[in-house]
């Protein structure tokens, strides 16, 4: 039986890398027949090499006082603004209207690469890999931060097709108390099994000895999840 | 400096008045137009006037607001949206041309202009333009202030490029920069300077932000409070060299009370650095990029370290790297200094758009000298779907962790599976400007043996053990611009100890036009959802409903959810649980990316029992 139900899950895990892998390659092939694919950009080929500005100025007004101040590059006009959707057409939203141009335009590559790599080409994973790369699944623009990210709604989610659904006194307990890297963005590491979070309630369960009578697996066979003090029989 | 003929603190709700008006006005020479496709329809702008030449872009397509065309004053169907408005002097039934390569020129007129964008009705059906195509769009002249013809900074459009100019241009320094040292015998053409990292201005920024929580039971002896203040620092040149430093700090305050009976209350502080890092080069003029501190590597899926990372950028874009240092544990302390790790890694791009690349990584690392762990790290990604260029494409993303083990492990020898990651997924243009999206995903888990942590044999044995397959869907489709059909569905099993298999499916509607009640602006917004999941031990079934307001920048939302989750292998007297939350939550952002305030209360009611958390957010940007 377990080893059926992997079976049908790992068919299921191959049948959508093969979709994907086939959708993925189905259209780098026809990119290429059509002359746009694996080929090298010559922009940025010129940019890797040194030639020009961070960001091109070619299609900028004549007059280089409009922007700059002074007689460096450095210094911008106090009344400075450039209208990032209507010049571009990539309309910038929430923190990013506030961005320095530079944190985005900058000598590391261009910004062509960095949007094309997602969100974490500007800005670091620090769930090292751990949730994949759909960042705006849980992330706003607004702010960074998961208290203005997650609604409860999203994390009751998350839970629930996690195969651990938040029900009494989880759904009150702060997230660190099981994933100990919570704070960090390290959710990873939680185990779903009663005795990796209850350990020492497990061991400090005398009336009945659970551990001389052997109960030290699926607490969830006698136990309920509803009170802070103790599970309830 | 000429003025627009709409001002450029026009709202929205003026333009649409504006346009209500101007199209009732022009809708008859607008259909003479449309039978007539031949003739430019540039109406006479009045003695002493010439309509003036506007450059523009095509931005894409889009649609006019559906009560201008229910009330048949805006076109209905996918109009072409230009990236010229009402403040650069645009107005309905200007005349538009088109050139795209190749020659032909197509002709049309502003069908719908908003403040900094105008939607065009072209002349012909079955004309498709692209984003990027230029053309000119005929609007008449400022009643004053004529632009003169030639001058920089004079058209319409040039004004839009530096708002309040007017007031301020004269007021500033006179340009003083020369020709980076151009003299008469150089050519013209010569190459343009480009500032090095190390010639730029030092410049700094982040934010710092503060979060408390308070959670606790009805009868309020037993819950736990916490806090968490940080800032997050960059600075770019700080020491003339060119590199970048980062910091990432945290302090958090947390604490646990219980009735007298029970215990003693516990609590801790911690102050943890999450990033202290300096970075130099990394650069198109550095190939080589060197980092030192507390650092995230190139690869994140080798963990955070303490230590040295060297990295070059190949010719073509591939990368290579290596590092050495102690790695930082995922716990609260971020503990360091007993695991030695020397890591490797090779990154591979199709080509230098980078929309296609592998990376695979090694690490080996060692406890307190003991050989620990044998890392090893494959990475996917195919991104055709993102980047300005995007257009309808399936996206990929793959990683994979796999551990070595041998004799003097637990396991059998080999290679285990730590945790396999596989994403795919796409988007399609829906009505309004928004977006249909799929995403299917595969997530393999596995708690690796390892020995830092030092953990309880009993928590060992069982942490050992646990694996965890799941698969999800999960999409949402755009019924109205008004309204969204969610849904998601996965499957799992968990091995090992666990033993468990299950599912859950969820399917919710997403309504942004709701009747409007309590404080805000506009319409209200909401969603409602069933949902139901399921495992060997336990079912569980629920609803969720949302509604809430905004203005513009101050937003407030209130939700309920009711579920109902039975128990397997329980007596019939408590066997469930009908568990209740309602929550009420706020958040401020009265200046977007400056700072933001939140704020959240939470009652949750569950059998006898019950609780009640509360919290506030406050972060600021600078």
């Amino acid at each position: 039986m377990e080893r059926g139900r992997h079976a049908g899950l790992l068919l299921k895990a191959a049948l959508v890398a093969v979709i994907a892998a086939g959708c993925a390659l189905f259209q780098e092939v026809d990119s290429y027949l059509e002359g746009g694919g694996l080929s090298q950009d010559v922009g940025q080929h010129r940019w890797w090499n040194g030639f020009g500005p961070v960001l091109s100025h070619e299609d900028f007004p004549a007059d280089c006082s409009m922007c700059h101040l002074g007689n460096d590059w450095h210094e911008l006009v106090e009344d400075f603004e450039f209208d990032h959707g209507l010049e571009t057409g990539h309309e910038l939203a929430g923190a990013h209207t506030q961005a320095a141009c530079l944190r985005c335009h900058n000598d590391r590559g261009p910004v062509r690469v960095f949007e094309a790599r997602g969100c974490t080409g500007c800005h670091e994973d620090v769930h090292q890999g751990s949730l994949g790369a759909s960042c705006s699944d849980c992330h706003g623009e607004t702010d960074w931060s998961e208290a203005s990210m997650l609604g409860r709604s999203a994390i009751d989610r998350l839970h629930r097709r996690s195969g651990f659904e938040l029900v009494g006194a989880h759904a009150l307990t702060s997230c660190d108390r099981c994933h100990a890297g919570s704070s960090r963005g390290l959710f990873g590491d939680a185990p779903k099994s009663c005795e990796a979070c209850h350990v020492g309630d497990l061991q400090a369960a005398k009336a009945p000895d659970h551990i001389s009578l052997g109960w030290v697996q699926r607490c969830d066979e006698c136990h309920q999840p509803l009170t802070w003090q103790e599970a309830e029989l | 400096m000429r003025e627009t003929r709409s001002s450029g603190g026009a709202t929205m709700r003026i333009v649409l008045g504006i346009s209500l008006g101007a199209w009732a006005f022009v809708g008859l020479a607008r259909g003479q137009a449309e039978e007539a496709p031949d003739v430019v329809l540039e109406e006479d702008p009045g003695p002493g006037l010439e309509r003036v030449a506007l450059d523009l872009r095509v931005l894409g397509t889009g649609t006019a607001p559906s009560e201008l065309v229910q009330a048949g004053l805006a076109p209905a169907g996918e109009l072409l949206r230009i990236d010229r408005g009402a403040r650069h002097g645009v107005a309905l039934a200007d005349p538009v041309e088109l050139l795209p390569r190749g020659g032909a020129v197509h002709r049309g007129t502003v069908a719908f202009v908003d403040e900094r964008t105008a939607l065009v009705r072209l002349f012909g059906d079955g004309v498709r333009l692209e984003p990027g195509v230029p053309g000119v769009v005929r609007v008449l002249p400022a009643p004053s202030n004529s632009p003169e013809p030639g001058g920089v900074g004079t058209s319409p459009g040039d004004e839009a490029l530096n708002p309040g100019d007017a007031d301020g241009a004269d007021e500033r320094p006179e340009w003083q920069r020369l020709r980076d040292s151009w003299t008469p015998d150089m050519p013209l053409l010569a190459r343009v300077t480009a500032e090095r990292p190390e010639q730029r201005a030092f410049a700094w920024g982040g934010r710092w932000y503060t979060r408390a929580g308070l959670a606790t039971n009805l009868d309020a002896d037993r819950g736990s409070a916490s806090s968490r203040t940080g800032a997050v620092l960059w600075a770019e040149n700080p020491f003339g060299a060119g590199g970048e430093l980062d910091l990432d700090v945290e302090y958090d305050l947390q604490t646990t009370f219980v009735p007298s009976e029970d215990g003693h209350d516990s609590g801790h502080s911690r102050l943890r650095f999450d990033r202290a890092s300096y970075r130099l080069g990394g650069t198109r003029f550095e190939r080589d990029r060197h980092t030192f501190g507390r650092f995230l590597p190139e690869l994140p899926e080798l963990g955070a370290l303490d230590g040295y990372e060297w990295s070059r950028r190949l010719e073509g874009g591939d990368r290579i790297g290596a590092s050495v240092g102690y790695r930082v544990q995922s716990d609260l302390d971020a503990a360091t200094g007993n695991d030695l790790a020397f890591s490797g890694f090779y990154r591979w791009v199709a080509d230098e758009r980078e929309l296609l690349t592998a990376s695979a990584g090694v690490q080996k690392s060692y406890h307190n000298g003991d050989r620990d762990r044998d890392l090893l790290v494959l990475r996917f990604d195919h991104r055709p779907g993102f980047g300005l260029d995007a257009g309808e494409a399936w996206d990929l993303h793959g990683s994979v962790l796999l551990d070595k083990y041998s004799d003097e492990d637990f396991r059998e020898d080999g290679l285990g599976l730590t945790r396999a990651l596989l994403e795919t997924g796409r988007s399609w243009d829906a009505p309004g400007g928004k977006q249909d999206h799929l995403r299917l995903s595969y997530r393999h888990l596995e708690l690796p043996e390892q020995l830092f942590g030092e953990l309880d044999p009993l928590a060992l044995a069982s942490l050992v053990r646990e694996d965890e397959d799941r698969v999800q869907a999960e999409g949402g489709r755009w019924l109205a611009e008004d309204r969204r059909l969610n849904g998601a569905v996965s499957v799992w099993t968990a091995g090992g100890l666990e033993d468990d298999s299950g599912g859950d499916l969820e399917v919710g509607l997403e309504l942004l036009d709701l009747a409007a009640y309590g404080p805000g602006q506009g319409p209200g917004t909401g969603e409602v959802s069933v949902f139901t999941s399921g495992g060997r031990y336990q079912a569980t079934n629920g609803l969720l409903a949302s509604y809430g307001r905004r203005w513009d920048t101050v937003g407030w939302t209130a939700l309920y959810e009711a579920k109902q989750t039975d128990f397997d292998g329980f007596d019939a007297d408590n066997d469930d649980l009908l568990q209740h939350r309602l929550r009420v939550t706020a958040d401020l952002a009265p200046s977007l990316g400056e700072w933001y305030l939140a704020g959240h209360a939470d009652l949750l009611v569950f059998g006898d029992d019950g609780g009640l958390t509360l919290g506030v957010y406050f972060g600021r940007s600078f």
